[in-house]
């Protein structure tokens, strides 16, 4: 079809006939000064905190300083289209991002744009990034559990919907990966994921979205990007983007877990923000209020109570700690604001522990509460052994002259701290963690040498997954009942037979 | 951003030293000085520039204010301004004074920007409409740029009144290419 250029005109010319044409009036304010992703605005008398200001060039900020004289904004985008003298202009919003499930299987930014070149994200809900977080009488005691998949976590660090849990340690202990895993595990689980990377490389994110991708997580996930080449008032916006990102899902009644990778980087590009707009610096030149900074955001995950429709978000912090130091500053607020912590040690991991998580300094302060019964059943005396292994193991290094029963707690501890070790991107379901685990207690893979527990270990998963399909699914409904544990007994001798 | 507030507080201090009949008159040296300055930004830095002696500067400083109804007072602020080296906020002292004063007055200054020259009539209608809007009686200073196509935009200090067919013509494209997601 062609259309002539009198037709467009004439048909352009009906529409602007029937145009309305309106006259906008705005409050504004001069740039007095700009740089650094910071711009002072002189003048806007009314304007709130939070609030969005519109910059020429469709340039976007946010008012953060509200000043006697002035107005600090930070500004999301290029800093270099504002100049001294521009018109701001006040929009009287508060900052918003898209959320709903067209975000899901998205890699998009602090804004909520899309990252991934798979076009515009057409959501029709927006929701402000910084909203309160609920009272008391909206929320209720996290009960249902949220398996991580990881033998090590769920068995002796339970982790119950709509709980706050930090993962802490070093740089390279594997804190992104059990992050990863666990987004893995709520595969069938109706769990929505949101991973957050402040402050990243984007090699190191790309990798992450592939093995999402991979293994068919994207279609549950949403991933927001602010990475290390974006400007920190990006990086610091981030986490409460996904944060209003996961409340959607949440207030629909739904389950979402999000993970902020991580918060050291945020507190860093807070402090950067904060002295640019000459905030007075505290310890380590951090601000004030930069325990309000993590304690707002994670108060956000919660458990709502059941007339909100029982909804949670539940929330995994990462932290990276130099030297294992627990008592810096950063570390220490966020250990107190959370509900339990996994440590994770450089020393573990080297030693070929991995997930190299410190049981000793890992608690978690609710999960109990929501633990699945059968495996309940079991950590108890996985727990005690594994205590008085780490006891004894430091005591054996000197003296040879061991009693018998000493030495029978070194031989379980070894293989106990065996089974817990467990490979990247395999996570397990409950039954077979339950499974292994008391295999383990019950003294079956004594016998057996180190180096030969995983491959117990595999033979006895193949076993399940092949023969004892339903009695796996039975085993968890409930506590171990004598008959079962009987009938796990059988099928550990049967696999061992095979050794 | 620091000399807006300096200069804040020297014109303070000059109008509340004022009474009514003077401060007309200090209105009109303001816009004298104003005008003569706006272009004159190299010789207000010469000014206040240690490459010169202090004494040849004030001198220059003093002829200045030579032609002005209040030579006293502005002989006076000028000098201090040259002792403290702050002769460069001459032109924020001014324009804050300009804005006191009208405030005073029940006035406002209004930067109109329209796209061709218009006849009287629809001036006067535009101004009676502002007028409206702001609660003050308005001086308009009018500026073209064709740019904006047609209608017109108001700036004040703090408000930003556009009413043009560009910025209607973006909105109505921002709706459409919504709808069109
Ligand atoms: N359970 C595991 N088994 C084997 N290798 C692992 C395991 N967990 C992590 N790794 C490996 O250890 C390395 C570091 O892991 P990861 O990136 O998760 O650590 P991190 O603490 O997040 O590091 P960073 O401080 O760089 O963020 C990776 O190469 C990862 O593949
Ligand atoms: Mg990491």
């Amino acid at each position: 079809m062609k259309i002539q250029p009198d037709e467009i005109s004439s048909i352009l010319r009906n529409k602007i006939k029937g145009l309305k044409f309106d006259i906008d009036i705005s409050e504004t304010g001069k740039v007095v000064q700009v740089g650094d992703g910071i711009a002072r605005i002189y003048g806007m008398d009314n304007v709130m905190a939070g609030e969005m200001i519109d910059f020429p060039g469709d340039v976007m900020g946010m008012a953060l300083n509200l000043e006697e004289d002035n107005v600090g904004c930070i500004i999301f985008g290029e800093t270099r289209k504002i100049k001294e003298g521009d018109i701001a202009k006040r929009t009287k919003k508060i900052l918003q991002v898209p959320v709903g499930e067209e975000m899901l299987g998205r890699v998009v930014n602090a804004l909520g744009e899309p990252l991934d070149g798979k076009g515009q994200i057409k959501a029709e809900t927006y929701h402000p990034v910084e909203r309160k977080a609920l009272g008391v009488v909206q929320r209720q005691p996290v009960k249902e559990p949220l398996q991580t998949g990881l033998k090590a976590i769920d068995s002796m660090i339970p982790i119950g919907r709509g709980q706050r849990e930090l993962i802490i340690g070093d740089r390279q202990t594997g804190k992104t990966a059990i992050a990863i895993d666990t987004i893995l595990n709520q595969k069938d689980a109706d769990v929505v994921c949101i991973y957050v990377a402040i402050g990243q490389k984007k090699s190191s994110v790309a990798k992450i979205v592939n093995i999402l991708n991979a293994k068919g997580a994207m279609k549950y996930t949403i991933v927001v990007v602010a990475s290390a080449a974006e400007s920190a008032s990006l990086q610091y916006l981030s986490p409460y983007s996904g944060c209003t990102m996961g409340e959607f899902f949440r207030d629909k009644g739904k389950h979402a877990l999000i993970i902020y990778d991580d918060l050291s980087k945020h507190a860093v590009s807070y402090r950067e923000l904060s002295l640019l707009l000459r905030r007075p610096p505290g310890r380590e030149a951090y601000p004030g209020d930069v325990f309000y900074l993590h304690s707002r955001l994670l108060e956000r995950a919660s458990k709502l109570n059941d007339e909100l429709g029982s909804g949670s978000l539940t929330a995994l912090p990462i932290i990276e700690t130099q030297a294992d130091d627990l008592t810096a500053y950063i570390p220490t607020n966020v250990i107190s604001i959370t509900d339990g912590q996994i440590f994770l040690n450089s020393r573990l991991f080297y030693s070929g522990i991995r997930p190299a998580i410190n049981a000793g300094l890992s608690v978690s302060r609710v999960g109990g509460n929501a633990q699945i019964k059968s495996m309940k059943s079991v950590t108890g005396q996985l727990r005690v052994a594994l205590a008085q292994y780490a006891e004894l193991e430091a005591f054996a290094k000197f003296g040879s002259d061991l009693d018998k029963a000493t030495q029978a707690q070194l031989t379980r501890g070894r293989r106990l701290v065996e089974i817990l070790k467990q490979a990247q991107y395999s996570p397990l379901s409950v039954a077979k963690q339950t499974f292994i685990i008391f295999m383990a207690n019950e003294g079956y893979l004594d016998e057996i040498e180190v180096e030969n527990v995983k491959k117990v270990e595999e033979e006895l998963y193949s076993t399940l997954d092949s023969e004892y399909k339903e009695f796996m699914e039975s085993m968890v409904k409930d506590k171990l009942s004598e008959e079962t544990k009987e009938a796990m007994r059988k099928i550990c001798k049967k696999v061992l037979s095979k050794f | 951003m620091k000399n807006i507030l300096v200069a804040q507080r020297y014109s303070q201090a000059i109008i509340s030293g004022l009474d009514t009949k003077e401060i007309n008159f200090v209105l009109a040296d303001v816009e004298i000085m104003s005008n003569s300055l706006k272009t004159e930004q190299e010789l207000v830095n010469a000014v206040n520039s240690y490459l010169f002696p202090l004494k040849k500067r004030l001198k220059i400083a003093m002829e200045m204010t030579q032609n002005l109804k209040y030579t006293r007072l502005w002989e006076n602020l000028f000098s201090i301004l040259l002792k403290k080296h702050r002769f460069n906020i001459i032109t924020d002292i001014l324009l804050d004074l300009e804005n006191e004063i009208f405030e005073k007055k029940n006035l406002i200054k209004v930067g109109l920007t329209i796209a061709h020259e218009l006849p009287k009539n629809v001036l006067d209608s535009i101004s009676t409409q502002l007028t409206d809007i702001l609660e003050k009686d308005i001086i308009l200073e009018i500026k073209i740029d064709p740019e904006i196509l047609g209608g017109f935009v108001a700036t004040t200090d703090s408000l930003l009144i556009d009413g043009s067919i560009k910025n209607n013509l973006v909105k109505l494209i921002k709706v459409k290419l919504k709808k069109m997601k």
